[in-house]
Formats: C-alpha cells, structure tokens, sequence
C-alpha cells in the first residue's frame, strides 16, 4: 500500500493543521476499502437493516470528531486509525441495534491497543473465497460448496482468519496488519505463513475447491 | 510450522520477516497487477523451498482471485441467465445501482416487458424477503399515467425482479434536444414537473414514498408523456442487500438533507423532485461535488445558487416554485405533491402562483439552525451596524430645534427593520437607502483576497450568510448596493447588501467586550452618549472544531 507523495503531503497536513480538507482526501482514498472492510464486518443480522454506506458516512463523521485523537498518535498511519475507528463504530451500531443481544459480543474496542476485538466473519471470508456464484469461473461452486466452506473457515483460529482477510481482502500490508493487531511485525509475518498453510489444508479437504482453482 | 533453516535470503527484508511471507506478497502482488504468475516460476527460483511454496502459492493465488472476481461490477451477477422464469430475456436496456433493467418476453402472455433484477436479497432472512414481497406488491397496485406500470414482482432461481410496463422514451439524465430559449425551457420544465408531481400526489394517496426520485427515474416516453419509474426500489433494494449497490452516489445527490437522518416524508420526494427540475432546467446539478464525501457536505450544508443567477431570463415564478420546492426544512416546502402540482399549473397557465419567496429573517433563522456560530456571528455583525446606521440616522434627523418626532419615527422604523424588513413597504426602503451612501465609503475598500473564513479551504463551503441574506427577492432590503452580477460565491454579494458599511468583515475576535463597532463607519459626529455596542453577542461556539481553524472564541 505505498501511498502517493499527494497523500502522504495531506496525512502531514491533517496531522499537523487538524486540516479538514486534508481529512475528506485521505478518506476518499481509503473510501472504497473502507466499504469492504465494513461489509466483511457488519453483523449479518444488521446487514438487512444496514448499508455499509451508512457506517462508512458515521466513520466520517466520528473522524471529524476524533481528529485530535489522531494527531496525538504521530506513530499510526491513517489507513489504521481510520480502520480502528471503523471498528469501533461496528460496535456501536451492533450495540445500538441488537442492545442486548450483543452483549457477549460487543466489547469495548481500545484504540490505543490496536487490537479491535473485531473480526471478519467466517462467513464473510468464505463467501469472498468463494467469489461470485453466478460468475462462470464459479459456476461450480454451489451453495453446499460453500456451506462446508463456511463450516471449515469457522473451525480456523480467528487469528489466522483475521491475518488471511487483512492481508488479501484488506490488502494491508504486513506492517499495517502488525500495527493494526498491535503485534510485532515478525509475528505478524510468521502467523501469516501459518494460516496460509493451514488454509491450504482446509481447502484440499472440500471436493472439486482447489481443482477448480488449478484449471484455469 | 513449516518455517525451516532452508529459507532463501532476500536481500530486500529489513525486518525478521518470515522469506515465504515475501514470496507470497510478491506473488500477490503480481496477481493484483493482472498478471498470472505461476507456481513453477516460483518453485525454480527459490527450490530450497519448493514444498513449502507448491502449498502456499496456489492458496495465495486462490485467494487473489477471488478478490479480482469480486473487484468485477456487481452487475455482472444477472446477465448470464438469458430466462428467468417465464420471462426470456432480450437485451439489456439500462443499468443503475438499483438493479439492470432488461427487455423481455413474457411467454405465456407474448408481450414485451421490462424485468428490472434487484440486487441479490438476503436468502437467509425470511422476514426481510416477506416484507419486500409486501411492499413490492403495494407498489405495483400503483395505478396512474404518470407512473410506469408495475406488472408484478416475481422471484426465479433466486432472484428477486419486477415486471414492469415497457417504455419507449429515455430517461431525463439522458442528452437530448432542450428547448434552447428560456422561456420555452421553463414552460417544458414545468410541464414535466407537473406530471411528476401529479404522480407523486398519486402515490402519496397510497402512502407510498418513491425516495428515489432523480433525473434518471423520470423517463420521458416518445409520446411526450412524462413517467415516473422505481417507486420506492430505494428502500425495497436497501432492505434487500447485504452489500452496497453502487445506488447511493446517483441517490445521494438528490437526497433531501433530513433524509440523512431520519426517513423523510412526502416533502423529501418534493425536494428530490425540485433539485431534479432544477437540474434539467439549467443543464447542471444542483449539487455538482464528484467526490462523495464533499457531495455529503453539499447534501447537508449548501444551498445551491438561484437559477436565475445562473439564468436570469428564467421567469421568477418558476423560480419561486423550484426553490420552495427544495427548501431545505421540510416545513418551508409544499406540503403535497398536489400543492406542488397546483402551482406549476398556474404558472403554466399565467396565473398568479402561490408560493411566496423568502424572506431573509427566514434565511436567518433557517441559517441559524444550521450554523449557529457563523450565523450568529453575522447577526452581530447586522445589529452592530443597524445600531451605528440608527443612531447616524439620529444625527441627522434630529432637526436642530429638537423637535422629538422625527427621532421617535425612526426608532419605531429601525425597530421594524430588525423584526421583518420583508414587511416594511418598499418606501420605507427606499428611503433608508437614501440615506445610506452618506454611510458608506468610510470603510476600507473591500479587498478581494480577504475571504470571509467560510470561503477558505477547509471551512464548510456554504457558509451562512448566502442564506441569510439570501439570494435575492422582491421585498425587503435585498436589492440595494446589490451587485447583481457578482457570481454568487462572490462575498461581495452580501457585502454591499443592507446599511452596513463595505468593510473587511469582523473576525469573531473583533468583538470582545467594550469593542466599538469599528467597522461601521464611523459618523462624522459620533454622539458619545451612544449606547455601547451590544457586549459579547456571541455564545462561545459550540460545535467541536479541531484544528487552527476554529473560530476564536471571544
């Protein structure tokens, strides 16, 4: 993710001026990614009720808010705070909208502690593994395909998951995701080989996933 | 773990990286290029770690291409079918971000159909799909000229699409042949108000709410017959989607600024429909911010130029309509679509309209709500300058036998101004007018680099006082030292407007307590038993604001 000399010139301004303008730069930047990312974490019992429109336009404005927060952090790029603020907001809105319901998951989110308690659904990596049903490369995945998917992804450890999302689907870097999981960049390295390989093994053991993959 | 000694070194890694980690990001690195490395490659060039690399690497790339899949339009879900159900799919006639929109023949019927697919529903939520099926069906009960006929609502394999009444026209966001003269143009856009209008006041009976009425949702037919299309799609398609449409950026733009919060009314449909015939009217969106963020800024801030600024052969009536139309409180609109209707009617037939223009206290006040910093930062600045403007006006009518009447008229007169200048007969205007070039010119010239602070970069584009003073209207003291071909944005358009002096405007800590009000102009006999300007008019603001550009608190 190496950012354009425009971009780190506006991360300068709004670190140092507060300077709001610099703010609807970056996040335009970041809008799109930014959509995914609240899309593979929005709560699917919200999803119905919820675009992710709507959260990334209530990050926006908590960014606005929390500015200050930012600009005391010299250390954290703004693609992490501005997703450390995103998750923080995902547990707003799933505490707004499921109250109690989400109490055993909601918990508070620190963003000092880079950690966000906060991960992408098992069912939402599994559909993005799975890709688009109804595109022709996919034809073959069926809806049984992606169940067992779905079954095998939820049986990762949720860090491994959490790695394999940020590093594919988020395409951070692995520096982002070490600071993004307040680990130590090697960690971060190492943990990643892991769930690749362990992945590896939960897809050979579903029929007909990786031979699709290997022919074409 | 599959880390071992035999990792190759890369001379690249600045931290303790783990190398098969490098390699993979290389790999995907390339994959997110277009390219298509392969596993062999991979596996000659670094054998010290081929096993490692033959599991790793298709697992990388299985995961990227599911990510390259995903980057494809959505769109890209539907047009494969060629038939769904009984409707065999011809060609495709229209995308948006509610859905594709094809030409079909319905079998068993042998006509031609529009079928618009609607994103991919939540399969799993069961009382999400019963509530769309319900108002999906509401919807098409929706009977009246000016609105595309909805044949029914049907789902196949999966997917959820409406059958609707084929049409032979394009939608308005299309180019196409205007009228190129004003008036001709106006009396087409009112036209076409009319029936869009007439439509919604229709819809609004059932009490069903389009919320998405935008140019491209108004299709004018060959037969010069105007439809409406997608009522209330909007919100069926919302509740239906896990994912982004793609529709919000088009919706936005047209998006009534309370609908940001709450769910709107009737009176967001009218405003959605006011920005839509201001944009056809004069060729440009109301809201032209490519940049959706700043377009959300727009939606919620800014109050877009008059048309006749833009295009002064533009009737006022028609004016007068479109901006009640799209006030933005929901209280200063028409109240029905039938109200709206009514008036482009009479405004068709030369009649006179209903709608009144609007008055700057109620700019102000609306201002206010918005804005209260800026907006009651400008406030002092107006009753600073009435009150150098009323006493100025005392010296010189106090004749010099003392006679107390005239003195006691202009305070009764001042008063006036202050509560309702837009009721103040034209005379009195006038006559305050007179005497104000006396006032003026005392100041310093104004200087165009000196931006008021809502013209920088960084401060809320549309700052209050284009609303509070307004665009410009018939009453009230709007009009005098008016600089009517100043573009809009130009300070000077409010600059020179009312009895107070061309200056440099106050910056909020001009006004600290004890402050005489430098920047009126200063009478050429200040009576020192003046009253002292009114101390700190300004409650520290407010709002949060970060950043050097926050507005000194007094």
């Amino acid at each position: 993710m190496s950012e354009s000399p425009d971009l780190e010139a506006e991360e300068r301004r709004l670190r140092e001026q507060g300077d709001r303008a610099a703010l609807a730069a970056l996040f335009s930047d970041q809008e799109a990614r930014l959509r995914r990312w609240v899309e593979a974490r929005l709560d699917t019992r919200l999803a119905a009720r919820l675009s992710a429109s709507d959260v990334v336009q209530e990050i926006y404005l908590d960014a606005e808010k929390r500015l200050d927060h930012f600009r005391d952090r010299p250390e954290m790029p703004f693609r992490i705070w501005i997703r450390l603020l995103a998750d923080q907001r995902l547990v707003d809105v799933r505490r707004l909208h499921l109250g109690a319901q989400a109490r055993d998951a909601g918990r508070e989110v620190s963003l000092d502690r880079g950690r966000a308690g906060l991960s992408a659904s098992a069912a939402g990596l599994a559909e993005r593994l799975a890709g688009d049903f109804t595109s022709p490369s996919r034809a073959a995945i069926r809806r049984e395909t992606l169940d067992l998917l779905v079954e095998a992804i939820e049986s990762m450890d949720p860090m491994d998951r959490e790695v394999l999302t940020l590093r594919h689907f988020d395409e951070l870097t692995n520096d982002d995701v070490a600071h993004y999981l307040g680990i130590p960049k090697g960690t971060a390295s190492k943990r990643y080989v892991r769930a690749l390989g362990r992945l590896r093994e939960i897809l050979e053991r579903i029929p007909g996933l990786m031979a699709n993959d290997d022919d074409d | 773990m599959e880390t071992n000694s035999t990792r190759p070194r890369t001379s690249h890694d600045p931290t303790d990286r783990d190398p098969l980690d490098l390699i993979a990001e290389e790999f995907a690195a390339r994959c997110r290029l277009g390219e298509k490395p392969t596993v062999e490659e991979y596996l000659e060039r670094y054998p010290e770690c081929a096993e490692e690399l033959r599991v790793l690497l298709p697992t990388v790339g299985f995961l990227e291409r599911g990510r390259s899949e995903r980057a494809r339009p959505k769109s890209g879900e539907f047009p494969a079918f060629g038939r769904l159900g009984e409707f065999r799919i011809l060609r495709e006639v229209g995308r948006g971000g509610m859905g594709i929109v094809y030409e079909a023949v319905q079998e068993s019927l042998g006509r031609r159909v529009a079928v618009k697919v609607l994103p991919r529903p939540l399969a799993s939520d069961e009382r999400a799909r019963e509530r769309f099926l319900r108002e999906a069906r509401a919807i098409a009960r929706l009977e009246h000229p000016n609105i595309v006929t909805i044949h029914g609502v049907s789902e196949a394999d999966g997917v959820h699409f409406y059958v609707m009444e084929l049409i032979d026209g394009l939608g308005l966001d299309q180019p196409r042949v205007h009228p190129k003269d004003p008036g001709e143009r106006s009396k087409w856009v009112a036209d076409l108000g009319c029936q869009a209008a007439e439509a919604l006041a229709a819809a609004h009976r059932e009490g069903i709410l389009h919320r998405d009425v935008k140019p491209a949702n108004l299709i004018l037919g060959k037969d010069g017959k105007l439809r409406l299309a997608d009522f209330g799609l909007a919100k069926l398609a919302d509740d239906l989607t896990l994912t982004e449409t793609g529709g919000m950026p088009g919706t936005l733009r047209y998006l009534a600024p309370e609908c940001l919060d709450a769910d709107g009314d009737e009176r967001s449909d009218l405003y959605s429909l006011g920005l839509t015939l201001y944009e056809v009217l004069l060729g440009r969106p109301a809201f032209g911010e490519s940049n959706r963020i700043r377009l959300l800024e727009q939606v919620r801030e800014a109050v877009p130029p008059a048309p006749r600024s833009i295009v002064p052969e533009i009737p006022r009536d028609l004016e007068t309509i479109l901006l009640k139309a799209m006030a933005r409180e929901p209280e200063k609109r028409y109240a029905t679509a039938e109200d709206l209707a009514d008036d482009l009617r009479r405004f068709l037939e030369d009649r006179p309209i209903r709608a009144r223009r609007v008055g700057p206290i109620d700019r102000l006040r609306s201002a206010i709500r918005r804005n209260p910093v800026v907006a009651l930062l400008s406030t002092a600045v107006v009753l600073l300058a009435y009150t150098a403007i009323y006493f100025f006006g005392l010296y010189l009518a106090a004749p010099p036998d003392g006679r107390p009447g005239a003195a006691d008229r202009k305070t009764a007169k001042a008063a006036g101004k202050e509560q309702g200048p837009e009721e103040a007969p034209p005379d009195d205007d006038r006559k305050e007018d007179d005497r104000r070039p006396e006032g003026r010119g005392d100041g310093p010239p104004f200087r165009k680099g000196d931006g008021p602070p809502w013209n920088r970069r960084g401060f809320g584009r549309e700052g209050m006082p284009k609303e509070a003073f307004g665009v410009e209207g018939p009453r009230g003291p709007r009009g005098r030292g008016f600089d009517g071909d100043a573009p809009f944005d130009d300070p000077r358009r409010f600059e020179g407007r009312g009895p107070f002096p061309r200056g440099p405007r106050p910056e909020p800590g001009d006004l600290g307590p004890g402050d005489e009000p430098r920047h009126a102009p200063p009478p050429r006999d200040f009576r020192p038993e003046a009253p002292p300007a009114p101390r700190r008019p300004l409650p520290p603001p407010e709002f949060e604001r970060v950043g050097p550009r926050a507005p000194a608190s007094p």
